[in-house]
């Protein structure tokens, strides 16, 4: 199995190397690291994950440019789930259609969700989240400059209880597409959930998931899910 | 109107201020929101003190404002800072209202002002600085800096042409603000103990600023901090105008250059931290007018402050409390460098816990920013996490390799305490600078268990 990291020199911003962490020590994947300058590996058809994490506002412009040139082959490799695209913090813009920037020029995003980004930067929301996943408790934090708009309930991932959602007064967070999974939730999100992480792996094709140090993680996982639900832990 | 406004915030501050002192109150922040709510200029029509320094960036602007403050005390000046108080607006105002009289007029020399640098482009035209000094830019609080890149900008917007900048020559993040200011670099030749690659998880200057390409680091300390170069356009670190050409921690001295003109200093903390700090004092010491042999006479005079560092030897083992500040990745990986170098067995107390959000949780993402891999390491015998956040501890560092044999993981300090290990010569007691107090008493208990009356 081979899991991609896209461009870790620009996209590990906020402890996002975690999730690949985990995900090495959940699997014996092969970790394949591609830096801005070269060319990616997906395209070859024979990855299972790509991992994108949190960059800053200048760098998505660097970065649109770069995977505008494989738009098609991640659409049809995400549509086929030949391959899965994870995107963490806001890793998941790059793949909305438009990024509306104030009094700046917008970005032409990817266009494969369906919902669009405004940038209320310099201004900076910070946010616990709890929510679910069907049954799953999902549990992290976000802190970003900007909100999604127009994400239809039926594309996301996880049902907002506490916390800001794609936009304020939104009761969901998260994209869940064919091939495409994105949340604005950094932790980092995988081994902050573990039942998450779980379900991410029988996802890309891993019959009989093994977490990792599943006891300290699933220890801290519920010490935080009691924590985040208690009405009286401020946002 | 604006004048006749401005003294009457003038006289609220300084009585507000006095009222407090009277009670003992921390009078930190009030003096200065009721003057900038009076007078939202309050600054700009303070009498300028004769040289306003300000000092902003990531990691210590504390320590470097108070030691420019103590050098400055030292050799007979007349100083108002904002030690132990805001950097803020409202902080800021609350220290420059002590700098005049009631008739405004100007009593102290010198103000070395802690700022915080989402303030720096309000308060640093206001005060018509005379210096500004960035220590680095790194990355901090999620929450409120969320990265480097953002605070650069911040601070980008000052508009103050006469403030000269002094800057870090060996942190890319910052050498590059204010290109329409007049500057100077301070930086640190390379040392012995410099790489020429990785070092840690993080590094936030890869690529070239100018033509994109990956850079080639001539040297690294921590994260990009050091000397690179780009081999496809020539961009490169700036030179620097006073630089530590070599230490001598033995003999507790450094050797810098001036200029060009090289001289001796005392080495007042040989962590690479505080070489730094104390660098960027010299730096701005040596911009001011001064002499290198007053700047000598005066450090010579001043001691670092010990609460960052205490190490105390009890019943034959060595206890060091360090302060590593939380939620900061690269301060905490160098104290874990720190320690894995450190000679002989060694055991390490984390107590991280950030106490001041108490109401809120702590986001954790920075220790995946943090080299825990640091301890994993033959001569660290165990490591202890404990407070609120143990849980998180322990899968970090689970996932740094440390065998689970060698960890004890718990949210209370003195169970986690009374499972050291005996066979450690060192005991490291780590804690975030919010819970100072906490450590005191965990050193007395490690203390007493150590001397066998626990």
């Amino acid at each position: 199995m081979k899991i991609e990291v896209l461009f870790p020199e620009l996209c590990n911003l906020y402890g996002d190397m975690g999730n690949v962490d985990y995900l090495k020590a959940c699997t014996n994947a092969e970790i394949l690291y591609t830096s801005i300058l070269e060319t990616p590996r997906f395209p070859e058809g024979d990855v299972s994950l790509v991992y994108l994490g949190s960059m800053t506002e200048r760098s998505q412009e660097r970065i649109l440019k770069k995977l505008a040139e494989y738009k098609d082959c991640i659409a049809d490799l995400a549509k086929e789930k030949k391959t899965l695209f994870l995107l963490t913090g806001n890793a998941l813009e790059l793949f909305c259609g438009k990024i509306h920037t104030d009094g700046g020029e917008d970005l032409q995003g990817l266009g494969l969700i369906p919902c669009d980004t405004h940038r209320i930067y310099p201004k900076r929301v910070n946010s616990l989240f709890c929510g679910k996943m069907g049954e799953m408790t999902v549990v992290g934090y976000t802190s970003r400059f900007s909100h999604l708009k127009g994400l239809q309930k039926e594309n996301a991932l996880f049902r907002a209880e506490r916390g800001l959602g794609a936009e304020p007064g939104c009761t969901y967070e998260g994209v869940r597409l064919p091939g495409i999974l994105g949340s604005y939730l950094l932790g980092p999100l995988l081994p902050m959930n573990p039942p998450f992480t779980e379900f991410l792996l029988k996802e890309i094709g891993v019959a009989e998931p093994r977490l990792a140090f599943k006891e300290a993680a699933m220890e801290a996982y519920q010490i935080r899910c009691e924590q985040y639900a208690n009405p009286k832990v401020e946002l | 109107m604006m004048k006749l406004r401005f003294f009457l915030a003038l006289y609220v501050a300084k009585f507000t201020a006095w009222f407090m002192k009277l009670f003992r109150l921390n009078a930190s922040h009030l003096p200065g929101t009721l003057a900038t709510k009076i007078c939202p200029d309050f600054l700009r029509y303070l009498n300028k003190v004769p040289c306003v320094i300000c000092v902003t960036g990531t990691d210590g602007k504390t320590t470097t404002a108070n030691l420019i403050t103590d050098l400055l005390r030292s050799m007979g000046k007349t100083v108002i800072c904002n030690s132990g108080g805001s950097n803020t607006e409202t902080g800021l105002s609350t220290a420059m209202a002590k700098t005049v009289t009631l008739g405004n007029r100007c009593k102290a020399e010198y103000a070395v002002l802690e700022t915080d640098e989402h303030w720096t482009r309000i308060v640093v035209p206001k005060l018509r600085a005379d210096y500004l000094v960035v220590t680095n830019l790194l990355r901090d609080s999620l929450q409120r800096n969320a990265h480097s890149e953002y605070v650069a900008w911040k601070i980008g917007l000052i508009d103050s042409p006469s403030t000269k900048v002094i800057l870090n020559a060996d942190e890319l993040c910052s050498a590059g603000l204010l290109p329409q200011n007049s500057r100077v670099y301070f930086g640190i030749d390379r040392l012995p103990t410099d790489k020429t690659s990785g070092g840690t998880r993080v590094n936030d200057f890869l690529l070239c600023p100018k033509c994109g390409t990956p850079l080639t680091y001539d040297y690294v300390r921590y994260a990009h901090v050091g000397h690179c170069h780009c081999e496809g356009c020539g961009f490169a670190s700036p030179e620097a105008d006073y630089r530590v050409l070599s230490l001598d921690p033995s003999a507790g001295t450094l050797k810098a250059s001036l200029k060009g003109q090289e001289e001796d200093f005392p080495l007042t903390n040989d962590t690479i931290f505080n070489i730094y700090n104390e660098l960027t004092a010299i730096s701005l010491l040596s911009e001011a007018g001064f002499s290198a042999e007053e700047i000598r006479a005066a450090l010579q005079k001043t001691p670092l402050t010990k609460r960052r560092y205490e190490a105390l030897q009890i019943g034959g083992k060595t206890l060091i409390n360090m302060m590593a500040k939380s939620n900061n990745s690269l301060p905490v990986s160098l104290v874990f460098d720190h320690i894995r170098s450190h000679e002989g067995k060694k055991a390490v107390i984390l107590a991280l816990d950030d106490l001041d959000e108490k109401h809120s949780s702590e986001r954790i993402g920075w220790i995946y920013d943090t080299d825990y891999e640091f301890l994993n390491n033959p001569d660290i015998l165990q490591v202890i996490a404990v407070g609120v956040r143990y849980a998180d501890h322990k899968l970090r560092l689970l996932l740094a390799g440390i065998p689970e044999e060698k960890l004890f993981c718990c949210a209370d300090e003195s169970e986690g305490i009374r499972a050291l290990s005996p066979e450690a010569d060192t005991i490291f007691l780590l804690h975030d600078m919010s819970s100072y107090a906490g450590s005191v008493a965990a050193m007395t208990q490690i203390r007493a268990q150590l001397e066998g009356k626990a």
